[in-house]
């Protein structure tokens, strides 16, 4: 019951956040230097072309009133119109936005993967080789941008062995694993960099405590004293991490896709980008802020399924 | 893994602690230590020299082009050889550092003043100011830096200043966190109360006493945050937004080179090696950094 | 894959027993343990040889650092990578240091169990209870889960828990300290073990919580016949619940015996000190006196006899002599030059020697 109400207020936090948001936004959005109009027509518009395009968006109005028709369409999941596409927005999202979040849950899944077995051998054999070796690695994957770590997948496996597609999204689930494995192995190199860091050193702290020994006392032992007692309690400080670098995991998703040509909503905002489609921008920026806040939403939950100390207040 | 599921954990020693303070002589530790200080300034040197002597040290005119020569292999004349439009590689990665790192560490300082700046007012001041600011550096934190810096351009227009400025305003928000944290917890401590008391005013009792508790903190975030800057300004040019062709980049670079893969691979490696170079310096240097503050 | 549980039939230690036939329960010999350090090497634990018998109560009493800690854990075999041991461990006749590491893992917590000190960081604190006291059960014997948990909830109960299937489904976090160490105690009991560990069990407790422990301890020694080996730094407790007792000092035993007779009559003039510095419960208030001089230097130890620069009766040959456990009659030993008989009492009554 007291977690159904943590959900609850921190939903309202959530709306209250993505408001601010949008707000942020619309008043961004303001404050460009041409407007809609011109943007649009670019060089060739007349000035009476300019203020016709202008009327029919209804840029000429006052602020606020602008302000209370953007609100109202956004209660209504009406995100406005791209100038690019000649579409809602939100037609155009609902395409290309599965694409993201599958690319999305797959980083998530392979920074699991490949996160808990690399920090919990290094953590076990501290100081030796493998640690050292582990450690090293974020040394020199905090500095590689994504997009470039792609590229060099993309030459060795997809140009050089031709394993996997090199760019683009195959249909059909073994199609979308192929495809996909490469543009979320990317992410994963670059977060998985920092979350061993993390987690090696949460474990090895478990490691010296009480209940850690009492166990062993017990006859617990290998994968038992790991899976149970070791990583439940470990993995705690590193979620909170996680919480925090999501945002930026999001990010180098986005950029991703443009290096391996997937139609998610990453490219499409640099597109929309290059035309000054301000309503797509917009609409994109505001649908991964949602996104955000509702992940970093999921893993306070699941923060507070795995600590029954934490109070939920 | 057989140790793993078999066998005995490998126990820890009693004198807990990580960073290589286990039963092993402390000049080991040291030595280690000022190895990787030395190692990472080397690194950070030469880039700085790039940045600085670029016309000095680069062999050719980074924006000459030489279309008969483009796509060479590297070669005695050309150590990288050249790109699609026949320029020496070498030399624009070189002076790539005067775009990359430059822009990079205006735009890291710049957020770390602005964010310094905001997290004393807010820490210091409290009150529904602190929680207002709060809420924003919340706001901003929510969105992924990416389609921020994209919003922040359409606003800003094309350029390098315009970039310096969006990257700021994307960053501040970490450098603002951590020095309101540190102000929360100093406020508390009993120095500045005999401070306050004995007639200080808040600016003095600000800078005299504060700061220079809490910017260490802000300094050692800095390596990190340039690296991060780096990367930012280089995934931005790899999409052709921000820093524009003919100007030497090496994102930009890195995506010119994605045609030919199969043919001249280095022009996409190559400018990539040297961002992770630089990252690894900027790493090696802000641990130690770290480990000696341990030790304190 | 239900198995049944073998049960215990363990029948109390008591004076006067023929243990001459029987085999020790555990038997410790010549047993070292070296903790390399950052200044050199450290002898934590320093040749101890000692028996413990079936259904009885040792009680290992010394100040910190005397490595009392460390002997409990080498007896375990749960102590850090780098610490070297020498010596044999008999548990039930087989040598556990001889066992490869897959094996002795194994063997814990099954005949042999453990209490350690604090209640408060001694349990997971992300499981239920009833759960981590199920464990037990579960990893020796194969029981179904349903049959792990009910003999957790039983085991609560045994040890004075009241709502015991309630307080099972709890977190660590949930109960009080007298409750942990209680739900401690039912996790050493769930395998049925035929001698407990106790590392001060009752030091971080206080007092009136401490004396119900004793007494649940002494309940189950009785009912269960399962021998302790009992480790404190306070005699006092030891006296209350212990058969036997072994004085350690500085790595080495300097005194052992019946403990009702190493109290009413100490062969060892650190046990003297040791008694000296306990207020009398009854009787006329005397200052309890504390033991002069500092601890001894781990690294380098004094010469010959480790107490001889806080003993206010040291000899000159004190220094020199080598370590002797030697037997003085009535099946106690001591370590002393004078421990044949009683002791000199010293000159200076101010308490604190030089």
């Amino acid at each position: 019951m007291a977690r159904l109400r943590y959900v609850g207020k921190r939903l309202l936090y959530v709306v209250l956040t993505l408001w601010g948001v949008s707000l942020l936004l619309f008043l961004l959005m303001h404050a460009l230097p041409s407007s809609p109009g011109q943007l649009m027509l670019g060089e060739g518009g007349t000035p009476d072309q300019v203020v016709a395009i202008n009327h029919a968006l209804g840029y000429d109005r006052p602020i606020v009133a602008q302000y209370l028709s953007y609100m109202g369409g956004l209660l209504h999941g009406d995100l406005g119109t791209s100038y690019l596409f000649q579409r809602p927005v939100s037609d155009e999202l609902r395409i290309a936005l599965p694409v993201t979040l599958k690319l999305a849950v797959y980083a998530l899944v392979l920074d699991v993967v490949v996160t808990i077995p690399l920090a919990t051998i290094a953590a076990m054999r501290k100081n030796k080789p493998v640690d050292h070796a582990i450690r090293a690695i974020p040394l020199v994957g905090i500095g590689m941008p994504p997009f470039w770590t792609g590229t060099i997948l993309l030459v060795i496996f997809a140009v050089a062995f031709k394993l996997f597609p090199a760019g683009g999204l195959e249909p059909g689930v073994g199609g979308n694993l192929r495809s996909l494995f490469l543009p979320a192995l990317t992410q994963t190199i670059v977060a998985s960099a920092i979350l061993t860091r993390s987690l090696r050193q949460s474990i090895l702290e478990v490691l010296q405590s009480d209940y850690i020994l009492t166990a062993r006392a017990k006859g617990v032992r290998g994968l038992r004293l790991v899976v149970g007692h070791v990583l439940p309690n470990a993995v705690v400080p590193t979620l909170s991490l996680l919480s925090v670098l999501f945002a930026g995991l999001i990010g180098g998703v986005l950029i991703t896709e443009s290096v391996f040509a997937l139609p998610g909503i990453g490219s499409m905002v640099v597109q929309a980008f290059q035309v000054y489609d301000i309503p797509l921008v917009s609409g994109i920026t505001l649908v991964t802020a949602a996104l955000i806040l509702v992940m970093n939403l999921l893993l306070d939950v699941m923060y507070t399924v795995l600590d029954p100390r934490v109070v939920l207040k | 893994m057989t140790s793993i599921t078999d066998g005995e954990l490998q126990p820890q020693p009693l004198a807990a602690g990580d960073g290589g303070i286990d039963a092993t002589p402390d000049g080991a530790i040291r030595r280690r230590r000022s190895a990787k200080l030395i190692v990472g300034l080397g690194i950070l040197c030469i880039y700085v020299i790039m940045a600085v002597l670029a016309p000095v040290v680069a062999p050719y005119n980074p924006l000459a082009q030489q279309i008969p020569d483009a796509l060479a292999h590297p070669s005695l004349h050309h150590l990288l050889g050249t790109d699609q439009l026949g320029r020496d590689v070498l030399s624009r990665i070189i002076y790539g550092a005067r775009v990359d790192l430059v822009a990079a560490t205006a735009a890291s300082v710049g957020a770390c003043m602005v964010g310094t700046l905001i997290g004393l007012l807010t820490g210091y001041a409290g009150g529904w100011l602190d929680v207002a600011l709060t809420r924003v550096m919340d706001m901003v934190q929510t969105i992924p830096s990416f389609t921020l810096l994209l919003v922040l351009l359409l606003v800003l227009g094309p350029g390098a200043r315009s970039l310096v400025i969006a990257l700021i305003v994307t960053h501040w928000v970490v450098y603002a966190r951590l020095i309101r944290g540190s102000v929360l917890t100093l406020r508390s401590q009993d120095f500045i109360s005999a401070a306050w008391l004995a007639g200080l005013r808040v600016p003095r009792i600000l800078l005299r006493h504060l700061l220079p508790n809490v910017g260490r903190q802000a300094v050692t975030y800095l390596a990190s945050d340039i690296i991060l800057a780096v990367t930012a300004i280089a995934s931005l040019g790899y999409l052709g937004i921000g820093i524009q062709p003919p100007t030497a980049e090496w994102g930009s670079m890195i995506n010119d080179g994605q045609d030919f893969l199969s043919s001249n691979w280095w022009l996409s490696v190559a400018p990539g090696v040297v961002v992770v170079l630089l990252g690894l310096g900027l790493a090696l240097v802000s641990d130690s950094f770290n480990e000696r503050k341990d030790r304190l | 894959m239900t198995a049944d549980m073998p049960r215990h039939e363990g029948v109390r230690w008591r004076p006067g027993t023929d243990s001459q036939g029987a085999d020790p329960l555990l038997r410790v010999r010549n047993l070292s343990v070296t903790l390399p350090t950052r200044r050199g090497d450290i002898k934590a634990v320093d040749g101890v040889s000692f028996d413990v018998l079936a259904g009885s109560a040792l009680g290992l009493v010394g100040e910190s650092g005397s490595g009392k800690s460390i002997l409990l854990r080498s007896i375990l075999g749960l102590l850090p990578g780098e610490a070297r041991v020498s010596g044999e461990i008999y548990l039930e006749g087989q040598e556990l240091n001889a066992l490869a590491p897959k094996q002795r893992a194994m063997s814990r917590g099954k005949a042999i169990s453990v209490i350690f000190q604090d209640p408060m960081t001694a349990l997971n604190p992300v499981r239920r209870v009833g759960a981590q006291i199920a464990e037990g059960p579960l990893v020796h014997y194969s029981l179904r889960r349903s049959a792990a948990r009910a003999r957790a909830v039983e085991l609560l109960s045994e040890v004075g828990i009241k709502d015991a299937a309630e307080v099972a489904r709890r977190y660590p976090h949930e109960l009080s300290g007298g409750m942990r160490q209680r739900a401690l105690i039912a996790m050493a009991l769930a395998c049925d073990p035929k001698i407990i560990l106790c590392d001060e069990p009752t030091t971080a407790l206080d007092v009136t919580l401490q004396k119900k422990i004793i007494e649940l301890l002494k309940k189950l020694c009785l009912d269960r016949g399962v021998a302790l080996l009992f480790v404190s730094h306070d005699l006092a407790v030891i006296s209350e619940l212990c058969d036997f007792v072994n004085v350690m000092y500085a790595g080495q035993f300097v005194e052992t015996g019946l403990v009702s007779q190493v109290i009413a009559n100490p062969r060892h003039m650190y046990t003297w000190a040791l008694l000296r510095s306990l207020p009398p419960v009854d009787g006329p208030r005397v200052a309890p006196l504390s033991i002069g001089g500092l601890p001894p230097d781990r690294l380098h130890p004094p010469s010959g006899c480790r107490f001889h620069p806080r003993c206010p009766v040291a000899q000159p040959r004190c220094t020199a002599l080598p370590y002797n456990l030697k037997d003085v009659g009535q099946g106690r030993r001591s370590a002393c030059i004078f421990g044949d008989a009683a002791l000199p009492v010293p000159q200076e009554e101010s308490g604190v020697a030089r």
